[in-house]
């Protein structure tokens, strides 16, 4: 068994790992960047280590220092929780090289379902449908093969994820120029400007599947999620099981899953994302060969813990879990919480938390990497924490995520608590019927409502009182003068 | 305690012309005092909207806690002096909340003649600081004053209570830990330079606000130096260099916010504990008193109707109700507070005087504020009282009330002739405030009175030296005497020459006690203690 | 007194008209009328307004208020009378010295866009070394002395281009 494990990572993810660790048993050990230096996951850890770096993401990258800290301490294992170095081949290489344990797969399949191209490749060969697509460095047969898929199309970085690098394009026309742009973005965000062309799909719905394998040829998957509200190609409302999906299309999609999963004698947890078309056929997009930031809703409506399973296969290179024993119960939702301005278009949001306080409840879980006082910069992912929500039917399950929102309390950056709720409280929504498009399509209701005068009042008075010299003259006068009030003689 | 039982007639022509004259009176005041406080001339107002200044009542407002009271004082100061030049003495003074703290202001009024002091303003400014002094209140002054008025110099420079006294009240209230600050919005020069100097906290505005012994044409005068009123002067020559001020403010608007949050730093004052309860507003109404008052001055009225319209449920526990009937005595509550009242229902006979004197001692004794409700012709004259010690008892009732050392408020109701002032503790007995109602008169004694006295005086003299007595001589010498004293009897003559701290509509009363009873616990209560009563 | 406040692109004052028997405060000259009560925490109160209750949480920021009511978040900005300038007179063009001292090092040169706060010299007087920084955007006129040399009390040290000359 695994006595120690350091967490290579900050923020809600480092403190979720850290809270299995220590139900475990197993030693934890944080590591932080001197920004970092009050942030929960080092005050949950048992130890932590300071990383030194001029940027502060830089510290979390550094390969060097954090296999130095894990052996200077004397953890077994290496939890890279999602981001940063958890899909970095070879640091995943040169954690086991010095005979440490990755929490992770092997480097060789990190490689594959990192490259975009390779990875559809891999799953062709698995058997499994993959959207029609072009890869072409030459531009301009690249137009003609285009044709052969159909617009409109859409262009996808090699080593991307994210999203970020993503175009749709809609004729010929715009083909090159786009192309053009695809490749630079991919150029700075991947360092790597290979692209190619895929068919797009029009309202697709973003399915994804979570599976576990034991490395081995052995998998098992832990049903679907559904990840279609997304802006900016990245997801922010994700739910399990999907609503309005046809049992047999489930079946179909969570069996392709464990069956690329065990050609790829993957080994961890991981997720297989696919696309869903209107039609209920669906193409295989690309494997997360790490913890997913969406996995707690898998967590809450199968009852098991996604971080003990990574740890079991770890160190035993076994699933202790058959695919009978796998149920799932109820349906859950996942909000998160990130300092952003939908209102703006998603600006991410800079200041600092002043207060927190956050929501409770039995059938609420709070995955929260803030604390008050913490200065939310530029310098890390905007999403502060997730709220999951669990209810024994969909409807509840939303119930209780509106009521855990409005009772959600994060004061002195701005955040998307509210939009969340106008989310949740959509129609289209609620229906469960709906695809990738949904937030730019219903964009306009989703505005925030003007206020009534009366809670504008409310908001007006409240922050009047608030203030040291209203505040001190509305309460701060003698009874006697209070009482006669505005008198002149 | 019981509730009085009001005997007024509302429905009485007599209450109803009563009613009709006592209001007209108070419209009357309230029109003579919005003329004293903002009728100028155009070209004052513009004057000071192009320095940037507000006019000192708009700082006074913008100063105060919003929707709290403010008491001010001889609001009709120097109306019937200096033709008029000099509308409520060319000064503010008063009693308001700022930061939640009872202060004293003191405001030049720079509308009038730049702020020039005045003889009566000079007056009016230690009378606040005395104010301050007996009270122990904070005192805040907006500084805007060109200084003294040359033309009157004699009246109100060389002596022990005039301009000097200002400066030297502002040292005793800083030696007493009374703490002062000073907003200075505009000029301060000569002995008002002082004024900054001798406070705690001084905030100065850029631009408008200087300090200094002499102006730059004295200056210039007196060693032919050319200096300029900001180099001279000016904010940041006073907060950076010479220290006389201690914050510089860009404006009129941030040296009154910084003062507020220089006020805010004060410690809250221990007061002392007087009884205090819950407050009701009383069971009659207070305009009822509009119809108490007689249109005749020599009318008499029953002051416990009075007494009904000012006390906290017309409640009233009366003392020794049957004996000396002249002189009403009892505690009431005001504003929660307990109080004792003694009000004249009539001339003070010999008993009156006793019981006044003894229920002072028992207020005293008891650490109870006592309220003096004045309406009165004098102590009885005559061989019969003067044999059974009208005089001697009088002064027992003069002495217990001087000697007081709870505080003491007086109310000029009516009528306040002759002796009979001094014992119901007229303005030489250190009432912490007295004010006057519209239709008072006061005087020695009454004109009539004083007329036929001085005709009578004539008449001997002329018998005396064998003269012809010539009746229009002697219908001369009323005439005059009676005209004199129908002017310097009035409330209005009385107030113009700070005898009193200010004309009060008498609806105003309940509340103007009030304030004044909780400032005057800011200070500690003075040893107890009476000279030789004659028995 | 009042309060001006802005949020959500408004600007309103406010102002308190009346303390007993309920707190009454205007806003924009629209009466209302507000009852407070405490609950939790200093930053969780219950709120009525005219005779809808809310609670609400909130924290303040410097001059900005953050208020959460019915789960929505807003910012309001209050006016502040003690910030509409600095005390200091921000417009001088010259920085002076509160001591005598030598000139250990300069930061900037003469000709260079400075913003508040950025170190122009390092001094150094009884033993301590101060760094001048620069009172106010600007662009440095003239420094006055050079690395090594003294000067004494008062002493301008470094003139800032006047701020009216730039348009």
């Amino acid at each position: 068994m695994i006595e120690s494990v350091l967490i290579a990572n900050r923020g809600e993810i480092a403190c979720r790992i850290i809270s299995t660790l220590r139900r475990m048993g197993i030693r934890s050990i944080a590591v932080y960047h001197f920004a970092d230096r009050r942030a929960p996951h080092v005050k949950l850890a048992d130890v932590a280590v300071e990383l030194k770096a001029e940027v502060p993401s830089d510290a979390y990258l550094d390969m060097q220092q954090l296999i130095d800290a894990a052996s200077r301490l004397g953890a077994a294992a290496i939890h890279p929780g999602y981001g940063f170095l958890a899909e970095n081949a070879i640091f995943a290489r040169t954690v086991t090289d010095t005979g440490l344990i990755f929490i992770g797969p092997s480097a060789e399949v990190i490689e594959i379902m990192g490259d975009k191209i390779r990875a559809t490749e891999f799953a062709t060969g698995a058997g499994i449908p993959v959207a029609p697509r072009v890869i072409d460095d030459d531009i301009a047969t690249l137009a003609d093969e285009v044709e052969g898929i159909g617009y409109p199309v859409l262009i996808k970085a090699a080593a991307g994820g994210g999203g970020k690098g993503m175009k749709i394009v809609h004729n010929r026309d715009q083909l090159r120029e786009q192309i053009a742009i695809a490749q630079s973005e991919a150029e700075r965000y991947f360092l790597d400007r290979r692209v190619y062309v895929e068919r797009f799909i029009q309202r697709p719905r973003h399915i994804e599947v979570q599976i576990l394998g034991d490395g081995n040829g052995n998998a098992i998957h832990l049903f679907e999620r559904e990840c279609s509200v997304q802006r900016r190609f990245q997801k922010i409302v994700e739910e399990s099981p999907a609503p309005d999906l046809d049992p047999s299309v489930r079946d179909e999609i969570c069996k392709a899953a464990v069956t690329l999963s065990a050609a790829a004698n993957y080994r961890n947890a991981g997720t297989v994302e696919f696309i869903l078309a209107p039609d209920n056929s669906f193409y295989f997009l690309e494997m997360n060969t790490r913890l997913q930031v969406e996995h707690p809703v898998t967590e809450a409506v199968t009852g098991l813990d996604l971080v003990e399973e990574q740890l079991h296969i770890a160190s035993s290179g076994t699933l202790r879990l058959t695919q009978s024993a796998i149920t799932q119960s109820g349906h859950a939702i996942e909000c998160r919480i990130c300092a952003e301005r939908p209102d703006e278009d998603f600006l991410p949001a800079t200041g600092s938390v002043r207060l927190l306080r956050l929501p409770e409840g039995d059938d609420v879980r709070i995955d929260n990497g803030v604390h008050e006082g913490q200065e939310i910069g530029a310098s890390f992912d905007s999403m502060l924490a997730k709220l999951i929500a669990h209810g024994p039917d969909r409807r509840r399950a939303i119930e209780r995520c509106i009521g855990a929102l409005r009772e959600y309390v994060l004061l002195g950056v701005a955040v998307n608590i509210d939009y969340l709720t106008r989310i949740l409280r959509h129609p289209a929504f609620q229906s469960g019927r709906y695809d990738t498009g949904f937030l730019a399509d219903h964009a306009n209701e989703l505005i925030a409502t003007p206020l009534d005068r009366s809670d504008v009042d409310a908001v007006l008075v409240a922050a009047a009182l608030a203030t040291d010299s209203f505040g001190h003259a509305a309460y701060a006068v003698p009874d006697l003068h209070a009482a006669i009030g505005h008198w002149r003689n | 305690m019981p509730r009085l039982r009001s005997n007024l007639n509302t429905n009485s022509d007599e209450f109803r012309e009563n009613y009709t004259h006592n209001r007209a009176l108070a419209m009357a005041l309230h029109e003579k005092q919005e003329r004293a406080r903002v009728q100028r001339p155009d070209r004052d107002i513009q004057r000071l909207a192009k320095q940037g200044k507000m006019m000192p009542r708009e700082r006074i407002e913008k100063l105060l806690d919003p929707a709290t009271p403010f008491l001010e004082l001889s609001s009709l100061a120097a109306n019937m002096a200096y033709d008029g030049n000099s509308p409520g003495a060319s000064c503010i003074t008063g009693i308001g909340i700022v930061s939640g703290r009872e202060v004293m202001l003191h405001a030049d009024d720079s509308s009038v003649k730049g702020g020039a002091w005045y003889p009566l303003t000079v007056k009016k400014i230690v009378r606040c600081l005395d104010i301050a002094i007996e009270n122990r209140l904070p005192v805040v002054h907006l500084c805007d004053s060109a200084g003294g008025f040359l033309p009157l110099q004699s009246e109100l420079f060389p002596d022990k209570h005039m301009a000097g006294r200002i400066f030297r009240n502002q040292a005793i209230l800083s030696r007493l830990g009374v703490k002062q600050l000073s907003l200075v919005f505009g000029h301060c020069t000569a002995g008002g330079a002082y004024i900054p100097a001798l406070s705690d906290y001084a905030v100065i505005v850029r631009g408008t606000g200087a300090v200094f012994l002499a102006g730059p044409p004295l200056v210039k005068a007196a060693t032919g130096e050319d200096v300029s009123v900001d180099e001279l002067g000016g904010a940041d020559l006073h907060t950076q260099i010479s220290g006389t001020c201690d914050y510089p403010a860009s404006s009129e608007d941030q040296a009154i916010a910084i003062g507020r949050e220089i006020v805010a730093q004060w410690e809250h004052p221990k007061k002392w504990a007087i009884q205090q309860q819950t407050s009701e507003p009383p069971a009659y109404e207070p305009d009822e008193i509009y119809g108490i008052i007689p249109s005749n001055i020599k009318k008499q009225f029953d002051m416990r109707e009075i007494i009904a319209r000012i006390t906290d449920g017309s409640r009233f526990h009366e003392y020794q109700p049957a004996y000396g009937t002249t002189l009403v005595c009892g505690f009431a509550d005001l504003w929660g507070y307990k109080i004792g009242i003694v009000a004249n229902n009539g001339v003070l006979f010999n008993d009156s005087a006793l019981k006044g004197a003894h229920f002072i001692e028992l207020c005293n004794q008891n650490n109870t504020p006592l309220v003096f409700l004045q309406n009165i012709t004098g102590y009885m004259v005559g061989r019969e009282y003067e044999a059974q010690g009208i005089t001697k008892d009088g002064a027992k009732m003069i002495m217990a009330q001087a000697c007081s050392h709870v505080p003491k408020f007086t109310i000029m109701c009516h009528g306040s002739f002759g002796a009979g002032n001094y014992g119901m503790c007229g303005r030489a007995y250190d009432a912490r405030l007295l004010f006057t109602w519209p239709n008072h008169q006061i005087g020695v004694m009454g004109g009539e009175q004083a007329a036929q006295t001085l005709a009578e005086v004539k008449l001997r003299q002329l018998q005396r030296n064998e003269q012809a007595v010539d009746q229009q001589v002697i219908d001369g010498v009323y005439a005059e005497t009676l005209e004199a004293y129908q002017e310097q009897v009035t409330a209005e003559y009385s107030t113009s020459e700070i005898w009193d701290d200010g004309i009060l509509d008498p609806v105003d009363t309940r509340n103007a006690l009030g304030i004044a009873i909780s400032a005057s616990l800011n200070a500690p209560l003075t040893e107890s203690g009476y000279g030789v009563f004659r028995f | 007194m009042s309060i001006k406040l802005s949020t959500m692109g408004q600007s309103y004052e406010l102002e308190i008209r009346a303390r007993r028997p309920s707190l009454v405060c205007a806003i924009d000259s629209r009466e209302v009328t507000i009852a407070e009560a405490h609950a939790l925490s200093d930053e969780c109160n219950f709120i009525t307004v005219d005779g809808q209750h809310f609670q609400v949480w909130r924290v303040l920021d410097g001059d900005t208020v953050w208020v959460h009511i019915g789960g929505r978040v807003f910012t309001v900005d209050v006016s502040n009378d003690m910030a509409q300038s600095n005390l200091n007179d921000e417009s001088g063009n010259e920085i002076r010295s509160d001591m005598p001292g030598m000139v250990v090092e300069i930061h900037t040169s003469e000709g260079a866009t400075v913003a508040p706060g950025d170190a122009i010299l390092t001094i150094e007087s009884m033993k301590m070394q101060i760094i001048v920084h620069a009172p106010r955007a600007g662009k440095i006129d003239r420094i006055h002395f050079q690395t090594n040399t003294a000067f004494e009390k008062g002493a301008v040290l470094v003139s800032l281009e006047s701020s009216t000359d730039k348009n």
